[in-house]
């Protein structure tokens, strides 16, 4: 008796996912809720209130694969690796408590993309080879393929065969994400800076500012392995150049200010900052020095102005270079014409 | 009163105040005085001095990572190194082991080799960070964490704390773009008298200490049995719950290895999690910056950063392992008759003059007599020490006899760095017989489906110090026999 049962119930189960729709998209209701979630989603400034409209969508609509999506893809628009790590935790608690469940075995697998991309290829393909008509995972691993850092072409056009197949009308989002721009503070400060009857502290602020959404920025790339190593490196090399301006308009605010103590607290900690970089021949460690060397001129500053001259000399000394050598002696004369 | 009279009374009272200039400078004269901390160079800071090239090689690129300074992400020029917070007391090792050189202990306005404030004054609001400075960090005070001895003062049954809060938090920073983890109420929890306080220990040396047998530890503190009873010392070991043997660094003697003291620094002090100590504290997701941990040996070997494959940990580990332990100054004719002073007053059967290592691998550290001037084991010091805090097998008022090579040069004493004046830190040696600290050791209990809660298992009760004895001799000294052993100790 109960054998059969378990027969008929698990017949029952098989027929429903050959029967079920291959999932291509979101019911209209949800496609508009999503829409709406997302447009929400843009305004506020933290991630709690960003993604709010995202949770508030899933406690309405727990058992829909596109609304959990649509989280999983504002998490990783808007998170940083604290959240990212909740959401594949969350997702994998998920999985377990519903071991059965293709749609959860799938969004623990979506979840990994882009951190672990690796992983995510293989769970993936391994629910495409067990359920060739879940059209999800095939959509997934074709956008996975048509990424840079993933590319894989004949794979991709295998992927969207089987996606077209199941769902004509279906089209790919493209990974990752386009980046934002840096932000445009630090250059509007810097600009505000050259102009009269400013309020200096503001300018400051403004700059800090651009500063935390160009570390924002930077969070966009350094959790996701769909950029590389090489990539990451230089994106955190051009922040770095950018808290040098911050400091620097700091120094300038400083003094435009007539607060020239602040303005010597700062200049002593660029100059303590150097040192770090003091093993490197790079240009951006060039480009400290020379800095440094123009702000001492400004400010006057004769003695540390020539210390910072010397340096970029011994730099020389230890490796010739026509170009920097060209470079020093104008700034040398710059640096006389202002003292 | 006539004019006669007033001249008269001017008179008397100006051979008055004649005499009595004369007794208090008499007084002054005679009463001991810390001299303060000693000047001239640092006599600590570099290699061990017998280890071959190599190793100083080695040495000398762990101390550049002792020295490197740790932001959020790694982004900001000159603080390259990542997984600040998201709490944190320092951002560097060496921002706190400072004096008299990197290595040593906090930094301090009264050095006389190196004054700086405190640098966790400017840390509270550096990168754009938006910390108070707790009351108890001050310019010219010592570098402090903070631990919290309930975890719930309004509640006697609340389990103990213990554990470090970090000061602050990395709110507001440009690169912690989005947290906004706010700073322990410091203020409600001193009002509470919930606070107690711990200084850096200094780590010269420190490879001296770990390669000392259990063994020899075990006989020094059971020499001169009959004596440390008659004084009442008894004090005891620390040890490590798993494996039995003798942990000996920390104010509680609470970490086993050179290796744990870093991992578990590098985590509470600085919030970067290692390969030791793994996981984030405070790691509200929208604090959690980078993976974890943070640290750890990378695969494949990566010198691109530091220049050498380890881990930042064990660069630390090795810096501490390899150090030379401080030079004392040449003794004065007073020091000599201090030293001789300080052992017959029985300092000495605590603050162990000489041990001796076993064999080394590294070159010349194989069976090194050496004098750290503490038996490193943990002593109950009676209320005015007691911080509420058990570790390990050290109570509440147990702490470790506080090493004293080195005190010399060193700005602040106690645990919690109550005190620039040695002599105040001696007689806070000593603890009213009277006052009694009690001990007390909970067993939890659940029942079925009920709330959980605790119950208590087992108490003692310790009055006074085990010091009493000795600071009783101390205090029966003349002052000049005082001023002796504080010229001892300054030259140590």
């Amino acid at each position: 008796m109960y054998c059969r049962i378990f027969l008929i119930a698990l017949l029952t189960s098989v027929s429903a996912w050959c029967a079920a729709p291959a999932a291509c998209g979101p019911a209209s209701e949800i496609q508009a809720a999503l829409q709406k979630a997302a447009v929400a989603a843009k305004d506020p400034a933290d991630f709690d209130h960003k993604i709010a409209p995202f949770v508030a969508l899933r406690q309405r609509y727990p058992n829909d694969l596109f609304v959990h999506e649509g989280y999983q893809d504002a998490v990783n628009q808007y998170g940083i690796e604290g959240h990212l790590r909740s959401m594949t935790d969350e997702y994998q608690d998920l999985s377990l408590k519903h071991e059965n469940d293709l749609m959860y075995r799938y969004l623990y697998a979506r979840s990994l993309m882009g951190r672990s991309t690796r992983a995510a290829i293989q769970s993936l393909s391994e629910i495409t080879a067990a359920n060739p008509n879940f059209a999800p995972s095939h959509r997934t691993l074709a956008e996975i393929y048509g990424s840079e850092t993933f590319s894989d072409a004949r794979k991709l056009k295998v992927e969207q065969q089987k996606l077209l197949a199941l769902c004509p009308s279906s089209s790919l989002l493209k990974r990752p994400s386009p980046l934002p721009a840096l932000s445009p503070l630090l250059e509007r400060a810097e600009h505000l800076l050259t102009m009269n009857s400013v309020n200096l502290d503001a300018v400051i602020d403004m700059a800090f500012q651009g500063l935390r959404e160009d570390e924002w920025r930077l969070q966009r790339i350094r959790p996701f392995d769909w950029y590389s190593v090489d990539f990451k490196r230089q994106s955190q090399r051009e922040l770095q150049s950018r808290y040098w301006r911050l400091w620097t308009l700091q120094v300038r605010c400083y003094r435009k200010a007539g607060q020239p103590q602040k303005a010597d607290d700062v200049l002593a900690s660029m100059d303590q900052r150097v040192n770090s970089f003091r093993k490197s021949n790079d240009a951006f460690y060039w480009g400290l020095l020379t800095t440094l060397a123009t702000l001492y001129a400004e400010g006057k500053q004769k003695e540390q102005a020539t210390q910072k001259l010397q340096q970029m000399e011994q730099l020389l000394v230890e490796h010739p270079d026509a170009g920097r050598a060209a470079m020093l002696e104008d700034l040398r004369k710059h640096v006389w014409s202002s003292l | 009163m006539t004019h006669q009279n007033v001249v008269q009374l001017l008179k008397q009272a100006r051979l008055l105040a004649v005499c009595l200039c004369v007794f208090l400078g008499a007084g002054i004269l005679q009463a001991q005085t810390d001299p303060g901390p000693r000047g001239g160079s640092a006599g600590a800071g570099g290699a061990f001095p017998t280890l071959n090239a190599n190793e100083v090689a080695f040495f000398n690129q762990a101390l550049n990572t002792f020295n490197e300074v740790d932001s959020v992400t790694g982004a900001i020029p000159g603080e390259d190194s990542a997984g600040l917070g998201p709490t944190f007391n320092g951002n560097s090792c060496a921002q706190c082991h400072a004096e008299p050189a990197v290595g040593g202990t906090s930094p301090g306005l009264n050095s006389r080799i190196n004054a700086r404030p405190n640098p966790q004054v400017a840390l509270a609001t550096l990168d754009g960070a938006t910390n108070t400075v707790p009351s108890f960090v001050t310019a010219g005070g010592p570098v402090r964490e903070a631990r919290f001895t309930s975890t719930d003062t309004t509640n006697i049954y609340a389990p103990l704390d213990g554990g470090v809060h970090g000061l602050f938090t990395i709110k507001g920073r440009t690169d912690a773009p989005g947290c906004t983890l706010a700073q322990p109420d410091f203020a409600g929890q001193l009002a509470a008298g919930n606070v107690t306080f711990r200084i850096p220990t200094p780590l010269f040396g420190l490879g001296l200490v770990e390669n000392t047998p259990d063994a020899t530890l075990q006989a020094n503190l059971a020499a001169n049995a009959s004596a440390k009873a008659g004084l009442g010392i008894s004090g005891h070991l620390n040890t490590s719950g798993n494996d039995g043997t003798v942990t000996r660094f920390g104010w509680k003697a609470q970490n086993k290895s050179l290796l744990v003291f870093t991992g578990e620094a590098y985590n509470v002090e600085q919030g970067v999690s290692n390969e030791l100590f793994s996981n984030e504290r405070a790691a509200v997701p929208g604090c959690v910056f980078n993976a974890t941990p943070e640290d750890s040996t990378p695969v494949p070997p990566d010198v691109s950063d530091t220049g050498s494959p380890e881990s930042d940990s064990t660069n630390f580990a090795v810096f501490m392992r390899l150090t030379a332990p401080p030079t004392p100054a040449p003794l004065s004719a007073s020091a000599v008759n201090g030293q001789a002073l300080f052992n017959s007053t029985g300092c000495v059967l605590c603050h162990t003059s000489t041990l001796k290592t076993a064999a080394s691998p590294f070159t010349g550290m194989s069976n090194v007599t050496y004098h750290p001037f503490s038996d490193f084991a943990v002593h109950h010091m009676g209320s005015t020490l007691t911080d509420g805090t058990n570790q390990g097998g050290a109570g509440p008022d147990e702490f470790r006899t506080a090493p004293l090579w080195g005190v010399g040069q060193r700005l602040f004493f106690l645990h919690d760095g109550r005190t620039k004046n040695l002599l105040t830190a001696i007689q806070a040696h000593s603890s009213p017989g009277n006052i009694c600290v009690t001990t007390q050791n909970y067993l939890e209990f659940s029942t079925n489906g009920g709330a959980s809660y605790f119950q208590p298992f087992t108490n003692t009760q310790v009055c006074g110090s085990e010091a009493n004895g000795v600071i009783n001799n101390f205090n029966a000294l003349s002052s000049s026999q005082k001023q002796d052993i504080l010229n001892f100790l300054r030259s140590l």
